[in-house]
């Protein structure tokens, strides 16, 4: 049993540049009493846009914690970018409590994203941050303080502050609760974008149903901690 | 440079915090530099609590009481002479007529009186001041002057002095204890906005450690500009800038913490 293990985490790891950037085995995370994740199995190819569904306190934010790192299993084992050998792939987290400063405007807020070393220059950072607040119909309204910013102009920031990070993966936790479905699809439309542009990976929390209905990528169901379903989203 | 920008920009979000740490900071360093000078301004502030016994005198208006005034306050011993006011007088005369248990309401009397009050110096022994007392009813005519009894310091005045007398041993001390706390406590107001910025630098920027390199650059030049301003005072006791140089590091060390979100 444990020469199988071990062979298959070796294929795995041989697997890397190619296969699976993430790859979760027989993982749990336990709470005290709760048990949020339960012997979770999971590989997440590069490239991949999944979908992550489940009642409230099926596990959805738990999973995503496991994948960035922020929560190491109580059991099982996990292999994510960092580990994976040469050139580590940089994740950017949408938190689902969106981590904004409120004292700043959504521009300001933006601007933390600019790292010199990822640009050619701050121009070329402005641009793609103007472009990226145009698509999402939110450029006129970058003056706004955040505390004074509703909630759709508040996720639409925190979407655009992640993807101006230049991520290879993008993991973001119910970031379309207070959007509307065109505003859900004009984002998705970016992040298909991205995704066939750099390559981009993404893993997405989300109750919203509509947008998963039209979606042709990967679905990952929870249920109670457990992961019920992987696959296509028709044959939910 | 990236860091210091990032340190002014958000001291320029929390404008009042940053005042005062800037102002505390510049405080103790140069309290600490320049202890001479502040110990000096402490002595300044505390009056001379050199006052001791003390007794009334009624001269009668036939005397002259002011050159009489003049020539008690310039025997040895004698710390001050105070000529009185109508009221004091008054209140003075119903001393003495209780004392000496007349029912008379002296406001009745045309009395024409000055009064003086002669303070001794502290500690001076009962014969000098019966020396003083002799004197003083000699410089006028045969019972034209009445002396109250002497009074020991009253004790209010006593406890003042005992007051005084701790803070010019203990004055810097505390006043250097007190500043720190200040500073400490605006530190820490500080190193929260320095935490929310350096989490969303360190989430959304491929970097790490920036707390650290937040406080290392932003403190560093506050306590450089405040040793500049100590230095530009005089020449300051080098070892307590020491002591200020320690303060800091520890204020830097402070920001080498894991930083989480709390929003
Ligand atoms: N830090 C924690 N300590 C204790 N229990 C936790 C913690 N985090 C999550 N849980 C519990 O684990 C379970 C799964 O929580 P999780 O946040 O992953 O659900 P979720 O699917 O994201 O829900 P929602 O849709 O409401 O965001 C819940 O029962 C929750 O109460
Ligand atoms: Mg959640």
């Amino acid at each position: 049993m444990f020469a199988n293990k071990s062979t298959q985490h070796q294929r795995t790891k041989m697997n890397v540049p190619h296969g699976p950037i993430f790859y979760l085995e027989d993982v749990s995370v336990q709470f005290g009493e709760i048990r949020a994740l339960k012997n979770v199995q999971l590989s997440v190819e590069r490239g991949e846009i999944i979908f992550v569904t489940g009642a409230s306190g099926a596990g959805k934010t738990t999973l995503l914690r496991v994948l960035s790192g922020d929560q190491e299993p109580t059991q099982g084992r996990i292999i994510r970018p960092q580990m994976s050998g040469k050139k580590s792939l940089y994740i950017s987290n949408v938190f689902q409590d969106l981590r904004l400063m409120g004292k700043y405007t959504c521009e300001e807020n933006l601007m933390f994203a600019y790292d010199p070393a990822l640009y050619t220059s701050k121009n070329e950072f402005i641009t793609d941050m103007q472009e990226l607040s145009r698509i999402l119909g939110i450029r006129d309204r970058l003056h706004l303080k955040v505390s004074e910013a509703n909630g759709g102009l508040k996720q639409k920031v925190a979407i655009i502050r992640s993807l101006l990070t230049r991520p290879d993966v993008l993991i973001a936790d119910e970031p379309t609760s207070s959007l509307d479905t065109e505003n859900a699809r004009r984002l998705f439309d970016i992040l298909n974008l991205y995704n066939a542009k750099r390559g981009l990976t993404v893993i997405w929390a989300t109750h919203n149903k509509e947008l998963i209905k039209s979606f042709t990528g990967r679905i990952i169901h929870l249920d109670n901690g457990r992961l019920v379903y992987s696959g296509h989203a028709c044959f939910i | 440079m990236f860091y210091l920008k990032h340190f002014f920009k958000i001291l320029a979000k929390s404008p009042i915090r940053s005042f005062f740490l800037f102002f505390f900071s510049v405080l103790l360093v140069f309290s600490l530099g320049q202890k001479q000078l502040i110990e000096s301004q402490f002595l300044k502030l505390i009056p001379d609590s050199k006052a001791g016994a003390s007794f009334y005198a009624l001269i009668s208006a036939t005397e002259s009481y002011e050159s009489i005034a003049t020539k008690v306050g310039m025997l040895p011993g004698v710390f001050k002479v105070e000529v009185l006011n109508e009221k004091q007088i008054q209140e003075e005369i119903t001393n003495i007529f209780g004392s000496l248990q007349l029912e008379m309401n002296p406001q009745e009397l045309d009395l024409n009186y000055a009064g003086i009050k002669v303070i001794f110096n502290k500690d001076l022994k009962p014969r000098s001041q019966d020396l003083v007392r002799d004197y003083l009813v000699r410089l006028g005519s045969e019972g034209s002057i009445t002396l109250g009894s002497v009074k020991a310091i009253d004790s209010v005045q006593d406890k003042r002095a005992e007051f005084f007398n701790v803070l010019k041993q203990w004055g810097y001390s505390l006043y250097l204890l007190i500043i720190t706390i200040f500073w400490f406590i605006t530190l820490i107001l500080v190193k929260t906005k320095i935490f929310e910025t350096s989490y969303i630098l360190q989430q959304y920027q491929r970097k790490n450690r920036i707390a650290l390199k937040l406080a290392l650059n932003g403190l560093g030049l506050i306590f450089i500009f405040s040793v500049g301003i100590t230095f530009a005072a005089g020449m300051p006791q080098l070892i307590n800038i020491l002591f200020a140089f320690a303060a800091f590091v520890v204020a830097v060390i402070l920001h080498a913490t894991d930083v989480r979100w709390n929003g």
